[in-house]
């Protein structure tokens, strides 16, 4: 048995165990001896430091537990093409929305060859229009002549985010037509169209959030902190705009604008009527959630500090709050998304010349483009694809926003 | 298994898949519970205690714990003997034995209890799902289960929800309910750390007196020593994720012989100590679950100078007897 290196105990009767436990006894006693107030607190604040290092920021949490979920990764991914193409629609789109190709009128989409004797150069056949002698119906024969696509090439002119001259394309046809989503009644390219108004689609959805998030915020903060009277009045509000037939609503709404107000008006009318009805699914949240966190012993704490109830609401029950407020923007969303749509569908909301996904679809709002030319309905699969990309997103947000549960 | 044995822990791994890697959250566990007996489990915080609980339950968590090695043997009042790691965790047989020959004291009483069922029926349900006893039958067997707990007019207690129960009260109902199938095997999960000394003391009294009348075999888990004195015949020292000591309850207390059960020990103010000693706390810190020290997981902090090689060993220092019945995981002991 190997002894503990210490002055030891006068051995009496004690067995070899006691006297090895005295020992050790007498080691820890001497231990603390040796050490003076300021290494105890060198210690104190070596400790304190591993621990910083040990625990991590409540984001870098999120980010870890979001990452580990690859369907909201993609979902992240995708959204964040479809914006990045919407805010350079021009440059990604080869024509620019009103540029008509009559003789090419509801043509099917065009394949694209990539491989030319070879080498890698993409090119489509040339197409030639024409009507059918007997009944009139409009026909395209593929010839056997190719139109190289070019890359990077001058077209028509546009403005890089409304401000830049530019007219560089990501690909053009000279010589022909490329249109990979085939071509509406009037020979406009789908593909440009869908890609330009996703602009005005997606942007229509930002700016909707951003307003009802608003609303949504500070009603349903104010309503769950102050309770009482407020509570009372902003609650009965929410359940008065809930009760509204939202059609019927949007309908009258959207028939008091103008009809002469100017395209961006009209556009900011539609979003701000989206999130007047929109902002009460977010309130009710976080009423709920304030309503809990008022109780809890922290803003107890920062009251009893003398903190104003701006003070709170701001530097505690915002924070707090933050990742429920985030979840609900991504999932709503998607919901504005698809109101615009619906309203521009049912012919209330835009209006061509304004191109968006929804006007897009109520161009095609007929049995007979059903049946002949369902390449018009494309505008709808790219929206089902953004939908389901923003669902994911909000789901994996929604996972990870609270990190701490398991 | 040893016929004095109820529960026998050999060499238990239980590991955590967290997002940061694996915790080995026991590493090497074992030790034998004796019919009738008490036995403290002692350590901080996160040694291992609860999860040591909570595996003879099965009731870890599936999907991030595992138990990746080892065997708790337990012995059913039929006298089969059963491996409960090789049983499934949601079959027949744990729900058998959980509730009726192993039960379990939860720390918290109030979120223990449902609020939305009387006090009576919960205990009831118990009793009626494995003693198949009728409601009549239960409902007597309830009173006099809340009557042996010392909770007066327990027939008119046993209608009223756990809101109108005082805290002392529901941990006393929890107790009733743990015992009211007379299990062999009580895990005591910080029974009374909620609870103030007062009620404390009755609590514990009660167990002393239910154990006796029950001869129930009970695993008292607390950082609570004073508890741990009052209840413990004898007790299991833990420091992360390992037993260091074994022994009976006199000699942990007296003559402790691994240096983290001295440096434990010496950490309590003492009652009634007229000098005034200054405490004597671990120096240290326990280290990140992620990186635990190779060898003996204590050296670093250990106050014993010169250590011998034997302390890094990687492959880990084993448990020895130093004298019968006094286990000590040190290399001071080494043969």
């Amino acid at each position: 048995m190997i002894e503990a290196n210490s002055m030891g105990q006068p051995d009496h009767q004690l067995d070899p165990i006691e006297k090895q436990s005295a020992a050790l006894r007498e080691l820890y006693r001497e231990m603390i001896e040796e050490r003076d107030a300021r290494e105890v607190e060198a210690e104190i604040s070596k400790l304190s430091e591993a621990e910083a290092q040990f625990a991590v920021s409540q984001w870098t949490m999120i980010w870890r537990r979001f990452r580990r979920n690859k369907a909201a990764i993609a979902g992240g991914v995708v959204v964040f093409l479809y914006y990045f193409v919407a805010l350079f629609a021009d440059f990604f789109a080869p024509y620019a929305l009103d540029t008509r190709y009559v003789e090419q009128a509801y043509l099917p989409p065009q394949r694209v060859h990539f491989i030319d004797e070879g080498k890698l150069k993409p090119f489509v056949y040339q197409i030639e229009s024409g009507r059918d002698p007997e009944t009139l119906k409009k026909i395209h024969k593929t010839t056997d002549e190719k139109v190289y696509l070019d890359f990077f090439k001058k077209g028509d002119t546009y403005k890089v985010l409304g401000l830049i001259e530019s007219d560089i394309h990501l690909f053009q046809a000279p010589g022909g037509l490329v249109s990979i989503l085939g071509t509406d009644r009037q020979g406009r390219d789908m593909f440009s169209r869908i890609v330009l108004g996703a602009r005005v689609s997606l942007f229509v959805g930002l700016f909707g959030v951003v307003l009802s998030l608003s609303f949504g915020t500070v009603l349903g903060i104010a309503s769950g902190y102050y309770g009482g009277i407020v509570d009372e009045i902003i609650q009965r509000l929410i359940e008065i705009v809930r009760a509204f037939p939202a059609i019927p609503l949007w309908m009258a709404l959207s028939a008091a604008l103008p009809a002469g107000w100017s395209q961006i008006k009209t556009y900011f009318a539609v979003t701000l009527i989206l999130s007047l009805i929109g902002w009460t699914w977010l309130a009710r949240q976080l009423r709920g959630l304030v309503l809990s966190l008022r109780e809890s012993d922290y803003v107890m704490a920062a009251r009893l500090a003398g903190a104003s109830d701006t003070r709170i609401i701001f530097r505690h029950l915002i924070p707090a709050t933050l990742g429920q407020i985030i979840v609900v923007a991504t999932l709503s969303l998607p919901a504005m998304i698809l109101a615009e749509t619906s309203l521009s569908f049912l012919g209330l909301g835009l209006r061509p010349p304004i191109t968006s996904w929804g006007v897009l679809l109520q161009e095609a709002q007929n049995l007979q483009s059903l049946a002949k030319y369902p390449w018009v309905f494309s505008p709808a699969i790219v929206i089902v694809i953004v939908i389901l990309a923003f669902s994911f997103l909000g789901d994996g947000l929604r996972d990870a926003s609270d990190p701490y549960t398991i | 298994m040893n016929p004095e044995n109820v529960l026998e822990v050999n060499d238990l791994e239980v590991h955590f898949r967290t997002l940061d890697g694996i915790v080995r959250g026991i590493n090497g566990v074992s030790f034998n519970l004796r019919n009738g007996e008490t036995l403290g489990l002692v350590g901080e915080s996160g040694c291992g205690k609860s999860v040591t609980a909570h595996s003879i339950m099965r009731l870890l968590p599936r999907r991030i714990s595992k138990i990746a090695a080892g065997e708790i043997w337990f012995r059913r009042q039929n006298g089969d003997d059963h491996n409960l790691t090789t049983v499934d965790p949601d079959g027949s047989l744990i729900r058998d034995i959980r509730g009726n020959e192993i039960a379990m004291i939860f720390q918290e009483p109030m979120t223990s209890l449902s609020p939305l069922h009387t006090i009576g029926d919960q205990i009831m349900e118990a009793i009626m799902l494995h003693q198949g006893l009728g409601k009549q039958e239960a409902e007597e067997h309830a009173v006099e289960m809340l009557d042996a707990v010392r909770i007066g007019n327990a027939r008119e207690f046993i209608r009223s929800y756990p809101h109108q129960y005082s805290g002392g009260m529901r941990q006393r109902a929890m107790i009733a309910m743990a015992l009211c199938c007379n299990p062999q095997v009580l895990l005591a999960d910080e029974p009374t750390t909620a609870l103030d000394v007062t009620i404390q003391a009755q609590i514990l009294d009660l167990m002393r007196k239910l154990q006796a009348e029950f001869d129930s075999a009970i695993i008292m888990i607390t950082h609570n020593l004073g508890v741990i004195n009052e209840m413990a015949d004898r007790i299991a020292v833990m420091y992360l994720g390992k037993i260091v000591e074994i022994a009976d309850r006199r000699t942990v207390f007296k003559h402790p012989a691994h240096p983290y059960t001295v440096g434990l020990m010496q950490s309590v103010p003492e009652m009634g100590d007229m000098q005034k000693t200054r405490l004597h706390p671990i120096p240290g810190m326990i280290p990140d679950p992620f990186n635990v020290p190779q060898g003996c997981a204590f050296h670093p902090r250990c106050p014993v100078k010169n250590k011998p090689a034997a302390c890094m060993d990687p492959s880990g220092v084993p448990l020895v007897e130093v004298e019968p019945g006094h286990m000590v995981r040190c290399t001071l002991y080494a043969e």
